[in-house]
């Protein structure tokens, strides 16, 4: 909404000439001045634009040397005429002009200076309106009422310079979509009384009724609960005065001819769109208010041909739409400057009907961007009054008496009206507001307001009336003007020690170890390319698809963090930084049955997994400069998972998958499992082609692993183990085995057959080529033995590595080397 | 006989000359080795007369004990030489780039995120988790946010394919939830009163993505519930997390807004950080000449930061056991990823999300 200062000045004649504590106080109080602009002659009024002055053309003859120019001799009160050199031709002897001296500054920044135009000294401008930001007419100078003086400063008639405030007004507010709601919110929030609007009706003194001129017939109530109408007889459509179309031009509107500006006025006033049709094209002068028929036509005023559903509500005559109703209008019964005979319409519509048809035809204006906040039913009797008023004084136009007034079945909806208790005002704001504040407050917001016993009656004004409905929206009338005077008070917080969840510990644990890895986080949206579930392997019934997706790359929920992570791997290396290790902790998304519940017992709409992501491709700690980094290879990138998980006191083993999905690498790929306990994830070299598709072409490792799994496999607080004050034995063993023998699996016989003496088993060597036989390998174990409470002796370390050996002969066919 | 002073004054001579360790340990065997002078006189005492082997041997003793201190004394010495000499030559230009070790880096919104946390843990306050894909009675309904409020239309909020009959006015349409409001709920129903948590979380909306705009982003929730509390105490606890995130001396204050689940409804602005409300730029903005008001607030001299409010006796009503005429409690909810961005300073939202490393790893080190 942009407030003209000058129209608000108007209404609340208190008003300051600098406009700064306006746009405090309402910005505290809830219409918050999203900027404002100074527009026009700057400092016009306010010892600015003096330079700019009413004349008078005493003669004029051509230009000795240009056709199209003009010598004009104009009286600007100085005693002698001024020569002034002029391009436009609409002007006669003895008009009254627009002038501005030598040293003015027009609207747009350009200082005016004494020049010779095609040789002739011209000492001023005339002025068009465009140039001084009145309107959009440039056809020709403006010509100003004769009965102005020569000389006088323009600003005394015109407001030539002017802040216009840009409010940003919530959904809630529709009253100050009118310039009376945002002067009754400057007058409270500034303690001033507005300018009295009235007499806010005028007098019929046409012959007849309203009903020889226009029928109205109610046909959807739902949509439209009120509609009235008018009727005016003798219009002169001409051009409104230069005030009216300075305030229209900066609430942002267009002079049209003064009929419709009035209009356009009054609702700019009120917050009231109303409707004003040529009466004489209204066919059949009935009025119908239905809805459209299905591909019902209608060509609006902007010319565009739209094709209506049986949802939108329209105005039509007799025979055809004339009025898409709230929205806009139909070409053909606009007024025009033959119009003599008008019907005003002014009508409350249903705001979410509005929307809808506004949203559909992708159509807003003024009226539409009103009506679809939900406007209340009474506003367009005090609209009705303020236009009526205008036409008549401002159009010449006479009001056949009478007034349409078709009402919804039910009548209209009442004005709240309740009781505020005392005690609730303190027991939200933390203040008390004395009788008098409230009283005042409550008033200058135009409610109606009785002393109760234990509180408040008050009547809610009707422009107010579906805001406030409760004694709370009360206490928030009260409390919005009193912000700055509300005390700072921590709460006496009585909920003992304030923890985070176990899994966002173990989030934020994750998260410093894979940092503290050398892996750098990243965070990558939530929606993905459609297909991009299935690709991974997952049926189409456990995704989450949008209905109403924005873009197509954003259009279902991921089920995984890698697809992601491979683009930002393609992104950095081709920002020349081949060497990418990252890490998220990011969420999945699984649909849900219905009726699923979550652990706490809630219902939950779909399966949430928080799961820490790892991808990396080129070589991990990059940082030596004189060496070669570690390739970030699968074996690499297992060893991260096992620091990882070691990080959460989770021992974690790795199987092979025996169907891995056709992503992955075919021999590179495992299930991440916890020592004894469930699936905590999988670590894979991703499959060349699929990185390849998504636009990687070096070889990268990705692992993923579940925190709910992980959760669930650690020990939150674990207990004290004693261990050994004894010396170990240690024992190297090489064993030759077959190339399908999976080396996890010797270590886990090793340590099943080596008892509590065997501490711990490692691998510390693998080895192919001869003398190995083919499709053989040497595994070489580092055996650790140990025993609580003595010294071993070598007859029992011997023992228990003996049946180790013996186990692994017998479990894996291996062979003892050396 | 040989003379022992003449022994030892030979000796010391040649353990004093001594250079290096090498022709220390050589003289040490030629004065006090097995066929030194010295030790052999000590060695064959018994071959002198009865009378001179008192004198001879207690001399020879003493001149061989004296003898062996020296060459210690010596030997500490040119060894602690040697080493220094050997330390020197080991010498290492220390201003060549160091082997450094792989380092990562938590993403800014971790870090902001975290800050967020515990400055409400520090307050009292659980963080609680919620999910994102909610119902419209959850995301709308509960929270006071009626049938035909714009947000609540498939052109303002994604909906779920197969679940979005009737989208807009359907409680069991399901919706990826637009603000962090729905943890409110959750929250309630899951513990009575007093109640105290944050929850940060991921939004979706439907919005074009640009500099500022994004479909997805992060945001935290704040609720508290009890006896008595005030619009006063969500002021206080506003300036005090504030105060916190942005610098103690920082004013704030409190505008009236309009939010369906809050009455009254304010946003919160803290004065800018940058310009401590000034709206000048700084003065390397200002000395560049490209900027004529700080960048930070535009010149406003406020940084719009948060929305909040008492929660509604509506919302309240909708959860057993938290009657509005006994209870009252605040709410808030403010943009992770703006306050990253006000942090640090960055120009563009999507640069979360684009994950140049570079970008990512400029913000190590905190907090
Ligand atoms: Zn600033």
């Amino acid at each position: 909404m942009r407030v003209p200062y000058s129209w608000l000045r108007a209404l609340v004649p208190g008003l300051p000439d600098d406009p700064s504590e306006v746009v405090d106080r309402l910005s505290v109080s809830g219409t918050y001045v999203e900027a404002v602009h100074e527009v026009g002659v700057a400092g016009a009024g306010n010892g600015g634009g003096e330079a700019f002055r009413v004349g008078r053309v005493l003669e004029f003859g051509p230009h000795p040397d240009a056709d199209k120019l003009r010598l004009v001799q104009v009286d600007v009160g100085e005693g002698q005429p001024r020569q002034i050199v002029c391009g436009a031709s609409n002007f006669a002897q003895g008009d009254t002009v627009a002038v501005v001296l030598p040293g003015g500054r027009m609207p747009d920044g350009m200082e005016i200076k004494e020049a010779k135009l095609r040789g002739v000294a011209s000492r001023g401008m005339m002025l068009s309106e465009r140039e001084l930001g009145l309107s959009t007419d440039h056809a020709g100078i403006m010509i100003l009422p004769a009965e102005w003086t020569p000389g006088a400063p323009l600003h005394e008639h015109v407001p030539l310079g002017d802040h216009v405030l840009e409010l940003e007004v919530t959904g809630n507010r529709p009253d100050c979509l009118g310039m009376l709601g945002v002067a009754t919110e400057v007058g409270a929030a500034m303690g001033l009384d507005l300018f009295d609007m009235s007499p806010t009706d005028v007098e019929a003194t046409a012959g007849g009724d309203v009903r020889d001129h226009v029928t109205v017939s109610l046909e959807a109530p739902d949509l439209c609960p009120r509609y009235m109408a008018r009727a005016f007889v003798d219009v002169r459509v001409g051009t409104s005065p230069l005030w009216l179309k300075a305030w229209l031009a900066r609430a942002g509107m267009r002079s049209i001819n003064n009929v419709v500006d009035v209009t356009n006025y009054v609702m700019l006033l009120t917050g009231q769109p109303l409707h004003a049709f040529d009466a004489d094209q209204v066919g059949g002068s009935r009025i119908v208010v239905r809805r459209a028929e299905q591909g019902e036509p209608v060509t609006t005023f902007d010319g565009a041909e739209r094709t209506l559903t049986s949802d939108m509500l329209v105005i039509a005559d007799a025979e055809r739409p004339a009025v898409i109703a709230g929205v806009m209008g139909a070409a053909d019964v606009e007024v025009t400057a033959e119009t003599t005979r008008l019907v005003l319409e002014a009508a409350c519509f249903d705001g979410h009907s509005i929307q809808g048809t506004s949203r559909a035809l992708g159509l807003r204006s003024e009226s539409s961007s009103r009506f679809e906040k939900g406007l209340d039913p009474y506003s367009p009797e005090v609209a009705l009054g303020f236009a009526s008023r205008m036409l008549v004084e401002l159009c010449g136009a006479a009001m056949v008496p009478g007034t349409i007034d078709e009402q919804a079945p039910d009548g209209l909806a009442p004005l709240p009206t309740f009781t505020v208790p005392d005690a609730l005002a303190p027991r939200i704001l933390g203040i008390d507001v004395p009788e008098a504040g409230v009283r005042d407050t409550l008033e200058r917001l135009a409610f109606t307001v009785e002393r109760g016993a234990d509180g408040w009656d008050v009547t809610v004004p009707h422009t107010r009336m579906f805001d406030v409905t409760r004694p709370i929206d009360v206490v928030e009338e009260l409390g919005r003007f009193r912000l700055a005077d509300i005390p700072s008070v921590l709460p006496p917080i009585v909920t003992g020690g304030a923890l985070l969840t176990r899994i966002q510990r173990l989030r934020r644990l994750l998260e410093d170890t894979a940092a503290g890895l050398g892996l750098t986080e990243v965070v990558t949206y939530g929606l993905v390319a459609p297909g991009t579930g299935e690709s991974l392997g997952n049926h189409e019934e456990t995704l989450v698809r949008l209905a109403n997706p924005m873009t197509v790359d954003h259009a279902e929920l991921r089920t995984g963090l890698f697809p992601a992570h491979l683009e930002v791997a393609r992104r950095n290396i081709a920002a020349g930084a081949p060497d990418v290790a990252v890490f998220e902790v990011g969420r999945t998304y699984y649909a849900a049955e219905p009726g699923t519940t979550g652990d706490d017992g809630l219902p939950r709409f779909s399966n949430e997994r928080d799961v820490l992501g790892v991808l990396a491709t080129g070589s991990l700690g990059s940082g030596r400069w004189d060496l070669d980094g570690i390739p970030a290879d699968f074996p690499a990138i297992a060893g991260l998972v096992h620091s990882l998980l070691a990080a959460t006191g989770v021992e974690a083993q790795l199987e092979p998958i025996p169907n891995a999905p056709d992503w992955v690498h075919p021999g590179q790929a495992a299930t991440v499992r916890a020592v004894g306990g469930g699936v905590l994830g999988w670590v894979a070299t991703l499959h060349p082609r699929y990185a390849a598709g998504l636009g990687v072409e070096a070889d990268a490792v990705a692992a993923h692993l579940d925190l709910h799994a992980i959760d669930a496999a650690r020990t939150l607080v674990p207990r004290f183990a004693p261990f050994s004050e004894f010396p170990p034995i240690v024992e190297d063993i090489a064993l030759v085995l077959s190339d399908g023998v999976a080396g996890g699996e010797v270590l886990r016989a090793a340590r099943a057959a080596g008892g509590a003496l065997l501490e711990s088993v490692e691998v510390f060597d693998r080895y192919v080529g001869a003398p190995i036989p083919d499709g053989h390998h040497s595994l070489a174990l580092r055996l650790v033995f140990r025993a609580a409470d003595r010294t071993l002796t070598d007859a029992e370390t011997a023992e228990v590595r003996g049946e180790v050996v013996e186990q692994l002969v017998g479990e894996f066919g291996a062979e003892l080397r050396g | 006989m040989p003379d022992i002073e003449q022994l030892t004054r030979d000796a010391r001579s040649d353990l004093e000359a001594a250079a290096t360790v090498a022709e220390l340990e050589a003289a040490k065997v030629a004065h006090l080795g097995r066929s030194a002078p010295l030790v052999l006189l000590l060695r064959d005492i018994r071959e002198l007369p009865p009378e001179d082997r008192g004198r001879v041997g207690k001399a020879g003793n003493v001149a061989r004990k004296e003898l062996e201190a020296l060459a210690a004394s010596r030997h500490d010495a040119l060894a602690a030489v040697e080493l220094d000499d050997r330390l020197r030559a080991d010498a290492i230009d220390v201003t060549l780039p160091a082997r450094s070790m792989p380092r990562g880096t938590l993403h800014p919104l971790t870090q902001t995120r975290r800050l967020l946390e515990d400055i409400f843990l520090g307050m009292g306050y659980d963080v609680v988790d919620a999910p994102e894909v909610e119902s419209e009675w959850y995301g709308f309904t509960a929270l006071n946010t009626p049938v035909g409020h714009p947000a609540r239309n498939p052109s303002d909020t994604f909906y779920v394919a197969g679940h979005d009959a009737d989208a807009g006015a359907n409680d069991d349409a399901l919706i990826l939830r637009t603000q962090t409001s729905t943890a409110q709920l959750r929250a309630m129903q899951l513990r009575k009163p007093p109640l105290y948590v944050v929850h940060p979380g991921r939004v979706y909306r439907r919005d074009d993505i640009d500099a500022t705009h994004s479909d997805m982003f992060h945001q935290m929730e704040a609720l508290a519930i009890d006896e008595g509390l005030t619009l006063a105490h969500l002021k206080g606890t506003i300036e005090s997390f504030l105060h916190r995130l942005f610098g103690e001396e920082l004013d704030v204050r409190l505008r009236t807004h309009f939010f369906p689940f809050t009455e009254p409804s304010v946003e919160a602005d803290v004065q800018c950080f940058s310009c401590r409300g000034t709206g000048d730029p700084s003065a390397e903005d200002a000395a560049s000449g490209a900027f004529d008001r700080c960048r930070v607030c535009r010149g406003e001299g406020w940084i719009e930061i948060m929305g909040a409010g008492m929660v509604d006796p509506n919302v309240l009503g909708v959860v057993d056991g938290y009657d509005p005429e006994r209870y009252s409690g605040f709410a808030f909810g403010i943009g992770i990823d703006r306050v990253a961005m006000l942090r640090h300073g960055f120009p563009d939202l999507r640069m979360l999300f684009q994950n140049d490393l570079r970008f990512v790893r400029q913000f190590a080190g905190r907090p």
